[in-house]
């Protein structure tokens, strides 16, 4: 990736992007528990964004993520209204949820929410609503 | 469940058979398939496309053999008591015959009027979706069905309007249809709403049973009537049906005459046995129907396209039929629907077969076609004949049938006005027959091309219906009889009474009136601008008028363009109501301790200084950056409080807000600019101390005021049985998990609204630029 303005910014975000992603996504799975969540996790990936695209301008966002944040939003509100689609077919109520616990070997006992999809949906919604608005109130695409 | 809701599930049948219910499904199935499949059928599509049609009819010419009345009740959203009901009686297997057995025809028909037959396969399709909404309404027995299946309809009837939407016309023809009905239609179902409430059910069968009294019934009958007199374009709502023609003649035949613009009359008949004897009733209903019967009757004269006659000379015939049930006539009312299903569609077929063979519609172009084309002459003239009511057709036969009942009822002025009126109708079927068929006024010769026998076989098979029916009524009446639950006797020959003297009467008049206007031309009657009557296109055109007018001044006072006065009006609202309402809790708030926490003042001083700070710098990213203060020294507050999940948004969002000024903010100059000019210094100083004082006062209330620990308890247990430990998450996942929906659907749409916004301005910014 080009660097655009400045190589200190450039290096810091290159070292911080992983573990913005990482940490983001463990906000989205443990959310059901403590502090965290689809909104608090999309707007940690959304911080990792916003630094790749100050960092390396709006082709570098592109090549990071190659697909418009238009459609990340429109695919986040889908798969929420899907979860929610979910729960009326199995429990003739939009929106219903349950919840499992699986035991894995290593892992141990897992609990598993059907609300997470819902998360999810969130999640990617949170991310594509602060992309558009980055790539849109951003400098011009060139 | 709510109490009332109980009671209808105690009362409502329960019907477990579904056959209606899938022969009505098919038509939405196959017009998906005929839409999807379209260009690989080809030729085959309306074979396709009939399918259901045959499907339908079989079915319930099966399930009419039975004595069953069950009804077929699919639940829906059973919480508001909205279901889907579907009735098994005699009124169904009458009404589906009509609408199952004509559509059949129309689908032959535009075989082969469409040559194209891309535009052929998406007109079927749209007539499949309209067959299973009409189909819908004439056997619904649950007012919100019905409401759903009426507004298929309606849409369908829209898109088949504009079906040539490269034509303005055509375009803005479907959009006062649209308008005109489903206001109607918005009222019919606050009328269905009212209805509900006052009877406890929402089965049209329940509530004619006990029909519910009162003033509340009688505002919701008047809805209804408002949504049954748009749909059948009764007067004053009339003016939509001669524009609709612009449609193409098989859609005019089936929705704007034969079937649809019924679906008014049916309502009526089903509600008539409940409420035809209130007040509100006889007077509205028979008087919009008289008035409709007269001036459909006057204007069908006056027309030179044929369309448009039979277009008038149908909104007459509806009036007829209103005015009928108004009376109480339902039987009667039924067997002229009949009737004139079957000799409209024929006609209108006919005239679209002209249209198609001769390339116009106008009687003074038109030139003795009926030598060309002499099988549709003689089956125009049948159908004619039984607009007349000539007999032995069966417009004879119904139209006696009324006449005998006005009659023996002694009703003087109906009858009065209808035997006016059908004089005319003598006069206006003449002239449509003469001017489809007959010599023209030029000796100029027309050129006329035979069509596809696909056209023909309609008209001919409605022409022969019409006579047999009118030679042999008797099973039909006795079917009526059944439907309405009023006896009638359908009979070609009822002996020297009244009735046939009248009939005798009008056919005489109206062939008088036929003549004098073939000699003359209907040029020597005025039309409606000559003699400067208001007509319902002007009140159309002027109210839409009215309403842009009210439009663009309102959105000119609230929309004045300048960023303080927004502010200042949303600030002021939102913290205005909500801290009224609060006051009331006033004590406890002065008495609350200063702090709980010794952060709490350090932070206080930290988001004060910020927020001063952010007013004072004469940059703008220094501003952004001292609210951003602000916020973060606010996220301390959050911590203080231990709500860990509200600190970590708030610091996130903080964040990033701060990151996304710095991008726009680049855009504009780097100090402010002026005081903004649009509001004075004093009047944002005072919504500036408005909105500290009533904040203050709303987070004193807020925090002091008791708390309903049961609320917390509920949610704690709650959020065990939900699997989750964080219940901020839980709150927002689980129990409100449609207000998050609706949140982030809000988000969305202000997404797509910033791409669009930027958008524009960068597309005008390049198409200004060099």
């Amino acid at each position: 990736m080009k660097v655009r303005f400045s190589p200190l910014l450039a290096t810091g975000t290159r070292t911080m992007v992983p573990t913005l992603v990482l940490f983001s996504l463990y906000l989205l799975v443990v959310g059901h528990d403590i502090p965290g969540g689809g909104f608090a996790g999309g707007l940690i990936a959304s911080t990792a964004l916003l630094l790749i695209y100050l960092a390396f301008g709006h082709h570098g966002l592109h090549r990071a993520l190659p697909v418009d944040p238009e459609v990340i939003t429109g695919i986040g509100l889908a798969v929420a209204i899907v979860a929610g689609l979910i729960g009326l077919v199995v429990d003739q109520s939009f929106l219903a949820y349950a919840y499992a616990v699986i035991e894995l070997p290593l892992l141990g006992d897992i609990k598993v929410s059907s609300v997470l999809l819902f998360d999810v949906g969130v999640y990617l919604l949170v991310i594509g609503m602060v992309g558009i608005a980055t790539t849109h109130l951003g400098s011009e695409r060139t | 469940m709510s109490k009332h809701e109980a009671e209808w599930r105690h009362r409502r049948p329960a019907g477990a058979t579904v056959p209606l219910t899938i022969s009505i499904a098919g038509y939405l199935v196959v017009a998906v398939v005929v839409w999807g499949t379209g260009r690989w059928l080809g030729r085959w599509i309306a074979v396709v496309a009939a399918l259901p049609y045959i499907i339908h009819l079989a079915v319930v010419a099966w399930l009419a053999r039975s004595d069953g009345h069950a009804i077929e009740l699919l639940e829906w959203i059973p919480d508001l008591g909205v279901a889907i009901g579907l009735r098994q009686d005699a009124m169904t297997w009458i009404l589906t015959a009509v609408v199952a057995g004509i559509g059949l025809l129309i689908v032959i028909y535009s075989h082969g009027y469409f040559a194209d037959e891309a535009k052929r396969a998406s007109f079927l399709a749209w007539l499949l979706v309209f067959t299973a909404g009409m189909a819908g309404v004439v056997s619904s027995d649950e007012l919100f069905g019905l409401f759903v299946f009426w507004e298929i309809t309606t849409v369908a009837s829209y898109l088949l309007i504009g079906f040539d939407h490269q034509k303005a016309a055509a375009r803005a023809s479907a959009l006062q249809a649209i308008l005109v009905t489903t206001s109607g239609g918005l009222a019919m179902l606050a009328g269905f709403v009212l209805l509900t409430m006052e009877g406890g059910t929402t089965s049209i069968s329940e509530l004619v049973a006990n029909p519910p009294t009162g003033t509340a019934t009688s505002v919701a009958l008047g809805l209804v009537f408002l949504g049954a007199f748009t749909k059948s374009a009764q007067f004053p709502f009339h003016f939509w049906l001669p524009g609709a023609m612009a449609a193409p003649t098989p859609a005019s035949a089936y929705l704007h005459s034969a079937t649809m613009v019924k679906a008014g009359i049916v309502l009526l008949l089903f509600l008539a046995p409940g409420f035809a004897e209130t007040g509100i009733w006889l007077w509205t209903v028979t008087t919009v129907g008289l008035l409709t019967m007269v001036v459909g009757a006057v204007a069908a004269l006056r027309q030179f396209d044929l369309k448009l006659l039979l277009a008038y000379g149908t909104v007459s015939q509806l009036g007829f039929m209103v005015a009928l049930i108004g009376l109480g006539h339902t039987a009667a009312a039924l067997a002229v629907l009949v009737a004139h299903s079957l000799f409209k569609a024929a006609m209108f077929l006919i005239v679209g077969y002209i249209d198609k063979a001769t390339g116009t519609r106008d009687v003074r172009v038109l030139n003795n076609i009926g030598s060309r084309f002499k099988g549709l002459a003689v089956a125009g003239a049948v159908a004619a004949a039984s607009m007349a009511g000539v007999p032995p057709m069966l417009g004879f036969v119904t139209k006696e049938a009324a006449f005998d009942l006005l009659i023996k009822k002694q009703e003087w002025v109906p009858l009065a006005v209808i035997a006016g009126a059908s004089i005319l109708t003598v006069a206006y079927a003449g002239l449509w027959w003469f001017g489809a068929f007959g010599p023209g006024r030029t000796e100029e010769p027309l050129q006329a091309k035979r069509k596809s026998p696909f056209m023909i076989v309609g008209p001919i098979l409605l022409a022969t219906l019409t006579v047999v029916f009118g030679l042999f009524p008797a099973s039909l009446g006795s079917a009526v009889s059944e439907a309405t639950g009023e006896s009638i006797k359908l009979v070609l020959w009822p002996g020297l009474k009244p009735a046939l003297a009248l009939s005798t009467l009008v056919l005489a008049s109206g062939l008088g009136v036929f003549s004098i206007l073939r000699r003359r031309g209907i040029e020597m009657l005025p039309t409606a601008r000559d003699l400067h009557l208001p007509t319902g296109d002007g009140v159309y055109a002027w109210s839409l008028r009215t309403l842009n007018l009210v439009a663009d001044t309102a959105t000119g006072v609230v929309q004045s363009g300048s960023l303080p006065k927004y502010i200042a009006v949303t600030v002021s609202a939102v913290l205005f109501i909500p801290s009224m309402v609060w006051a009331f809790n006033w004590d406890a708030a002065i008495s609350a301790p200063w702090f709980h926490n010794p952060a709490e003042p350090v932070l206080a001083v930290v988001v004060s200084a910020g927020a001063y700070a952010a007013t004072r710098v004469q940059r703008r990213m220094a501003a952004a950056l001292l609210l951003g203060v602000v916020g973060y020294a606010v996220t301390g507050i959050y911590v203080v409080y231990s709500a860990p999940d509200v600190a970590l948004t708030q610091l996130l969002i903080e964040t990033l807000t701060v990151a996304l000024f710095a991008l726009v903010l680049s855009k504009l100059p780097r100090r402010f600019g002026e005081p903004p000019r649009s509001l004075s210094r004093a009047a944002r100083i005072a919504v500036a101390a408005f909105a500290g004082v009533f904040a203050t006062a709303a987070a004193l209330i807020v925090t002091t005021v008791d708390k309903d620990e049961s609320v917390v308890a509920e949610y704690l247990s709650g959020a065990e049985a939900a699997g989750g430990t964080n219940v901020v998450n839980v709150i927002l996942t689980n129990f409100r998990a449609m207000d998050t929906l609706g949140e982030i659907t809000v988000l969305a749409a202000a997404g797509v609204g910033i791409a669009a916004l930027v958008g524009s301005v960068r597309r005008q910014r390049t198409e200004d630029g060099p």
